[in-house]
């Protein structure tokens, strides 16, 4: 009989890596539920996609300390929620040789992902005033 | 015609009080020897007569539901986030290419699929909600069903006037 859960993921036995992960879901989910909403809510109800140049960015968006670190925050958080989300996905399905292939090159875009954002986010200049 | 072989049903007053004499143990009803409290957790048998649709259903029901919805959300929204971060990068590497991913997202189109990502998201967090409620208060995961209405009680209420709002542009002729 295959095991029935209402939801979610049962909690891995014993300690080390996977409940590190099971907690770290729902640490990080936590913290989008504020993060992500308020991004959208921000980006779709307070602003409209259609003023949001790159102008506007570097001048309003990302002029302060303040905003480029909530930001960067996000994109930790989403980073790490959504690509171990993947991998639990890629791992139900896959097994042997692709699982580990799969894993690893999720990893190196996960990667690769978080050094793009948070280049983005740290290098891009201040506004001159 | 009465059928044979079939115990009597335990009274309902029964059934409740041995429901709440055995807690429900999270993702465990299905491992112990006989499963405990929510009969509703439990597996349908599966008879000849049902199997079409135990096929259809999977296991059936809104937990299955729950949890088809929560995966496919959520690597919906993992692909976006791809797009997402490469489209911020390019603010700094190519901001006249940024600009014009930007007027992509203003269209009509992208308003259309900028609700869909919202509606994937906000299902995604209040169902992520829920299943961190019954992790850590298991007595919780009796209620999984009215949990999950209660979170398309909100997905409705607050979804809405959120599509409304991304999707005003189009026929305002703002865009």
């Amino acid at each position: 009989m295959a095991a029935y859960t209402p939801s979610g993921r049962a909690r891995p036995h014993g300690s080390g890596f996977e409940l590190g992960i099971w907690y770290l879901m729902r640490l990080t989910g936590l913290a989008l539920f504020v993060l992500a909403l308020g991004h959208f809510s921000i980006t779709h109800f307070i602003f409209d996609p259609a003023n949001q140049t790159s102008q506007w960015i570097v001048d309003e968006r990302w002029g302060n300390v303040l905003w480029r670190t909530v930001d960067w925050l996000m994109l930790t958080m989403v980073v790490l929620h959504s690509f171990m989300g993947v991998r639990t996905v890629v791992q139900d399905y896959t097994s042997g040789g692709a699982r580990t292939t799969l894993t690893m090159l999720l990893y190196l875009a996960g990667i690769a992902l978080f050094l793009m954002g948070t280049m983005a986010v740290m290098t891009l200049p201040f506004p001159v005033k | 015609m009465v059928p044979r072989d079939v115990p009597p049903a335990e009274a309902p007053a029964a059934r409740a009080a041995r429901n709440r004499a055995r807690p429900t143990p999270y993702n465990a009803a299905v491992h112990v020897d006989e499963p405990a409290t929510a009969s509703r957790l439990r597996p349908r048998p599966v008879t000849e007569a049902s199997l079409p649709v135990q096929y259809l259903q999977y296991r059936g029901g809104e937990g299955m539901l729950a949890w088809a919805f929560h995966r496919i959300s959520g690597v919906a929204i993992w692909a976006f986030i791809l797009l997402h971060v490469f489209d911020i990068w390019l603010v700094g590497a190519n901001r006249g290419l940024y600009d014009e991913v930007l007027r992509l997202y203003a269209s009509p189109a992208g308003r259309v699929g900028e609700t869909l990502v919202g509606a994937a998201l906000l299902y995604h967090a209040l169902n992520g909600l829920r299943i961190i409620v019954m992790d850590f208060w298991p007595a919780m995961t009796v209620f999984h069903k009215q949990l999950w209405y209660a979170s398309w009680v909100v997905f409705v209420v607050v979804g809405l006037p959120g599509a409304y709002i991304i999707l005003r542009p189009i026929w305002a002729g703002a865009s």
